[in-house]
């Protein structure tokens, strides 16, 4: 017996909704009108039953280019969000284009935010092409690929948080695909020592 | 892994196990994550204040 179980890259989940998952339904509700994105690190552990918070909610995108980033910045400001920084175009060019991360929060909430990255390595662009789709009633959520988590949490960060949150996966997931995992972390790993 | 993380992953393990086989877990989730998320709320920090956190944290992860 397991909690979860996908099939065909998709999964329906009956769960109830917490305040971090209102969050990131909400202003994923917003993102995705934009590019594709793909949910990755710690909070896929979370939403899946870990019994810890996160303040950091990590996604990868589809670069969008800078005249959809735009529309997007302005939707979210629109909606009362706040930014890294309140300029678009350096948001774009001098972060995102740059490999770093924005955060997008509520205003007057900064501690709960989104931190987003354009996918850019090849695992990176993986956890996009390769996410699956999650159901929670008529809303639908995208996460990376199980097993890449489990690899990246177990082979490449180490913490004790990252371990643990991998055996949680592991426990909760029904039928995981073991030879997919050790394929991640072959990925992962060549990618870290470049 | 010493005493302290291994009782701390069997804690995690005995958590994990009760997902897989209780219905309510989520119930029992949701009350743990959004007392936290409420306490935050409620302290009110500022976007500086939350950096000075995030940066120690990172700094205490190295």
């Amino acid at each position: 017996m397991a909690a979860f179980e996908i099939k065909n890259r998709e999964i329906t989940v009956d769960k109830e909704i917490t305040e971090i998952d209102e969050f990131v339904i909400k202003t994923l509700a917003i993102i995705e009108k934009y590019t594709r994105y793909s949910i990755i690190g710690g909070y896929i552990a979370i939403f899946f039953g870990r019994s810890r918070a996160t303040e950091d909610i990590d996604i990868f995108i589809k670069d969008p280019g800078f005249e959809t980033f735009g529309r997007l910045f302005t939707e979210l400001k629109r909606k009362g969000y706040e930014l890294t920084i309140d300029d678009p175009k350096s948001l774009y060019h001098d972060y995102l284009k740059d490999n770093l991360s924005i955060r997008i929060w509520e205003k007057g909430f900064p501690l709960l935010n989104l931190e987003v990255k354009i996918a850019k390595s090849p695992s990176q662009k993986r956890a996009i092409k390769e996410r699956i789709a999650v159901r929670i009633g008529n809303i639908t959520l995208y996460f990376g690929p199980i097993e890449g988590q489990i690899a990246y949490k177990r082979h490449i960060m180490k913490g004790q948080k990252d371990l643990e949150d991998a055996r949680h996966l592991e426990i909760v997931f029904k039928d995981l695909n073991k030879k997919r995992i050790e394929d991640y972390r072959k990925v992962f790993e060549d990618e870290f020592r470049r | 892994m010493n005493s302290e993380d291994k009782q701390r992953m069997e804690a995690v393990e005995r958590w994990a196990d009760y997902v897989v086989n209780n219905r309510d877990w989520s119930r029992q989730q949701k009350i743990f994550i959004d007392a936290q998320i409420r306490n935050a709320r409620t302290i009110g920090l500022t976007r500086k204040q939350v950096e000075y956190i995030r940066e120690g944290q990172i700094r205490k992860s190295r």
